[in-house]
């Protein structure tokens, strides 16, 4: 234990230190556009510097509208429904460069285009570094879509400028194929953006502008922000903004009239998250969090650094908690994709799995456990419960590891990615424990702000801070297909002599975890004694001697190992009770005699 | 106010109105049977499936279904088939059933009459059926069309306003199908007038009758399908209550309880509404029903 805290120690001591070594400062991004509504289209500059090191050979940016520009898209292809939209209205979207200048020479004709992947490779004698890089380029913004749309004379525009491709050390680019599942990766930087537009919108972004009129139909809006990774706008005639300071934020909703129902549901969600990360995780890095309401098409919501794009809840009956579930995941990926960044291709985990966990912990902080989905006559539902069951209903066989492109369909990629792969970091978190957690994902954030942790960066950590059993379990829980699944079962109680009982049960377990785990027997007297197993092979028998019977044994009553497989298996009574049978059967022979009088008329 | 005065009829009949209901009892009982026995062994001696003792716990439910998969799609197969028999047996008691309420000798009829008229009119319900069966997929979608049309015009609303949009489109399409479900009723009851007509015929009859009485005949299931309703709403609160009580089997079996008061009002709604319609039905198309004439001897010489 000592050596641990040696760790943490140490661990603190860098963080002091953070600010003089981690840091360095972001490159500025400047984009200069125009909005032509009559066209539909974006047609804009955008221009960096390459950075002093390390020495390159190439430049390669990234034209991710692209991938709305035809059916032979592989991000369309494994998502039917917004395929479907756009066959139907055929309107599909796309990026041209117009001409690509590097520091002024024009190398248009040299630019290899593939999909969403444009390199540039001039002369071998050309220095490119600190070169300054000028693409002008015309954006067409499809009628569907799930980041880049038009609805109306309404916009969504996520990713509508070309975006430069992540540096790797060696002075190489990762510029990565986007399949169905992939969403953007782009690195951080100053986001300097002038933008024109009709005079008519509001305007949705991360940050406020500076505007100024060009004539009676124009204006321009100047946008500084940063350190980003992405830049979005939305815009609407009919925005009505609510703004108010939560926890130290500037959080504005960008709302339709119709909507206005919504707004303190989901500043309260806000208030909430805020709260929990800024607590447990850390401070948001930005003065201003923005939410607009789209008319989405296809996805629930969609999260920008400094902007959470929501499906308008229009028609919904707001029966249960399932909108506050969006709010707080797309606002906790504030921390877990916008201040964190991650390779959303290669480790979707390290945003998603992460992200709907702390949706979790939120959950079970400010709307309790049992029923903090829906609680209705007698019928409680828990958020918890629903990540249970979807993962046990869609999640196929596979890895919380797994990239991107490993899956072949939706509902295998949210099942293990959002639903097993939140389980397995809630027994992470159960694993690590109440005082090592807050210091794991503090550490995590205060290490890796505005930069981007790979798998073994995360794995690293938690080796340092709870040791390599830990950093086992953790591998397993993230690589493995395996079920896992603790059981206990044969509980037998004996009479020894007039004053004591010989108890015997059998614990078994699936899965490789290397941990102990916990066990509780319950006597009929009302005492309890808990023990620990440290498996050596997958089952034990347990024996003990106890001055009354035992009425029921839990191994991990605490529910540490929350993905565990078969909650029923869990526990083990000497005594049946058919009473959760029989009221069951009840309720489903009066749902039957329903609805045979709906059918049949009696 | 006739179907108030028709209660007196209905309690004449209690004997069927008990046969019928546990009828249907009887079967979702041997429905229920195999679910027991599958999962009863499962949950008796957990204690994760301890909070359904005390609430309608999902968590107890879709985990318990997760594990299921085999059982699952069996179950629904095996309702789908019951479901079938129990239309098909329905369709065989209906001769006697709707013999019984436009003859007007509800309490008085024998059981050997009875089921000699179940047996007579069996195809001809199996043919009303068999024609309502398209009539109510054609109308379902078509409704879903009309009241989704309703629902452009409030698409923007959120919450109760959404909630109220709902419950009147429901209402919209649950009154378009009662007005198909009406018809059916009349079929069957022209069909017990008139059993030596062609089925054309009946349902010339039927329409000739229907259609200047859409609207009171829909009035009159509704009135007759309001006690109920209270009834269903008063026994969901109660069950709640009964759980609430604690009280472990006892509350289980107080809520069984209350649960087949429910069930058996529901088929006393139907049963007085099929008195009240009969009734009614008889004064314009007594049929086989019309009183023999008597020539009367007046004197005259």
């Amino acid at each position: 234990m000592s050596t641990i805290y040696f760790k943490i120690t140490g661990l603190f001591l860098s963080i002091l230190l953070l600010p003089y070594c981690v840091f360095s400062e972001v490159d500025t991004l400047r984009i200069s556009a125009r909005l032509d509504t009559l066209k539909k289209q974006i047609v804009g500059v955008m221009e960096y510097r390459l950075p002093a090191e390390p020495k390159l050979t190439s430049f390669e940016f990234q034209l991710y509208p692209n991938l709305y520009s035809s059916e032979n898209s592989p991000y369309l292809k494994k998502k039917p429904h917004l395929l479907h939209q756009f066959l139907e209205s055929r309107k599909w979207g796309g990026m041209d460069i117009d001409s690509v200048l590097l520091g002024g020479e024009n190398f248009t004709q040299s630019i290899n285009v593939n999909l969403t992947r444009a390199s540039l490779i001039p002369d071998e004698k050309m220095e490119l570094n600190r070169k300054t890089v000028r693409i002008y380029f015309t954006t067409y913004i499809p009628a569907s879509g799930d980041r880049l749309f038009q609805s109306g004379d309404e916009y969504m525009l996520g990713d509508w400028f070309p975006s430069p491709a992540l540096l790797n050390k060696d002075g190489t680019w990762y510029n990565p194929a986007y399949g169905a599942f992939a969403e953007p990766v782009g690195a951080y930087f100053q986001y300097e953006v002038d933008f024109i537009l009709p005079n008519i919108f509001r305007v949705a972004a991360p940050v406020k502008s500076e505007q100024t009129t060009i004539n009676d139909t124009l204006s321009s809006r100047h946008y500084s922000f940063g350190p980003a990774h992405d830049f979005v706008l939305a815009l609407s005639p009919r925005y009505v903004i609510d703004s108010s300071d939560i926890n130290g934020t500037n959080v504005r909703i960008y709302y339709r009239d119709y909507e206005k129902p919504i707004v303190e549901r989901i500043k309260t969600a806000v208030r909430y998250t805020l709260e929990f990360m800024n607590k447990n995780v850390g401070k948001y890095a930005y003065d201003d969090l923005t939410y607009a309401l789209v008319n989405a098409t296809d996805a629930g919501g969609v999260e920008y650094p400094g902007f959470v794009v929501l499906a308008s809840p229009r028609g919904a009956l707001m029966a249960t908690r399932f909108y506050e579930t969006l709010v707080v995941h797309e606002t906790v990926h504030q921390w877990f994709y916008g201040m964190i960044g991650s390779d959303q291709v290669e480790a979707p985990w390290m945003d998603e799995s992460i992200t709907n966990y702390f949706m979790h912990k939120i959950f079970l902080r400010y709307w309790g456990r049992d029923a903090n989905l829906l609680e209705f006559a007698g019928l409680k539902f828990s958020e918890r419960d629903n990540l249970r069951a979807l993962t046990q209903a869609i999640a196929a066989p596979g890895a919380v590891d797994d990239p991107t492109y490993a899956f072949v369909n939706e509902s295998d990629y949210y099942g293990i990615i959002y639903f097993k792969g939140s389980l397995a970091l809630e027994t992470f978190d159960n694993i690590l424990g109440d005082s090592l957690s807050v210091i794991f994902w503090q550490l995590y954030f205060e290490l890796y702000r505005f930069k981007h942790p790979s798998r073994e960066d995360f794995i690293n950590l938690t080796g340092e801070i709870a040791g390599d059993n830990v950093r086992k379990s953790l591998e397993i829980l993230l690589g493995s297909t395996d079920a896992i699944d603790y059981s206990a079962s044969n509980l037998e109680n004996k009479l020894l002599d007039s004053v004591a009982y010989k108890i015997s049960f059998q614990i078994e377990k699936k899965g490789e975890l290397p941990l102990r785990v916990d066990y509780r027997v319950l006597f009929d007297n009302g005492d309890s004694l808990d023990g620990q197993w440290a498996p050596v092979y997958n089952y034990a028998e347990i024996e003990l001697s106890a001055s009354a019977p035992a009425k029921s044994v839990i191994v991990d009553p605490k529910n540490i190992f929350a993905i565990d497989g078969d909650l029923f298996n869990n526990s083990i009574s000497f005594q049946t009770d058919n009473r959760p049978g029989v009221r069951l059967s009840s309720g489903l022979m009066f749902m039957l005699e329903s609805f045979l009088s709906f059918i049949g008329g009696m | 106010m006739s179907a108030f005065w028709q209660l007196r009829n209905l309690f004449k009949m209690r004997l069927l109105w008990l046969y019928l209901y546990l009828m249907k009892a009887i079967l979702s009982f041997l429905f229920v049977l195999p679910f027991y026995m599958t999962f009863n062994g499962y949950m008796a001696r957990s204690l994760f499936s301890k909070s359904i003792i005390g609430s309608w716990d999902l968590s107890v439910i879709l985990e318990l279904f997760s594990h299921s998969e085999d059982f699952i799609p069996a179950y629904i197969v095996m309702l789908f088939i019951g479901a079938l028999i129990f239309v098909i047996l329905i369709q065989f008691l209906n001769g006697g059933l709707y013999y019984a309420v436009v003859s007007g000798k509800s309490a008085s009829i024998k059981r050997r009459e009875f089921f000699a008229e179940c047996g007579l009119n069996f195809t001809t319900h199996i043919k009303i059926t068999l024609l309502m069966v398209p009539i109510y997929l054609v109308l379902i979608p078509a409704g879903m069309f009309f009241v989704n049309i309703i629902g452009m015009a409030g698409g923007t609303l959120i919450g109760n306003g959404a909630v109220y949009l709902t419950l009147f489109k429901l209402l919209v399409l649950v009154l378009i199908l009662l007005a198909a479900s009406t018809f059916s009723d009349i079929t069957r009851a022209t069909s017990a007038s008139f059993p030596e007509k062609s089925f054309g015929d009946i349902l010339k009859i039927a329409a000739d009758y229907f259609r200047p009485r859409l609207f009171r005949l829909v009035r009159l299931f509704i009135i007759t399908w309001l006690p109920f309703f209270l009834i269903w709403l008063a026994v969901e609160s109660l069950t709640l209550a009964a759980i609430g009580l604690s009280l472990g089997i006892f509350s289980i079996a107080l809520e069984f309880f209350l649960f087949q008061v429910s069930a058996a009002a529901r088929t006393g709604q139907k049963l007085w509404y099929l008195i009240t319609i009969g009734s009614e039905f008889r004064k314009t198309n007594p049929g086989r029903f019309l009183p023999e004439q008597v020539e009367l001897d007046l004197g005259s010489k």
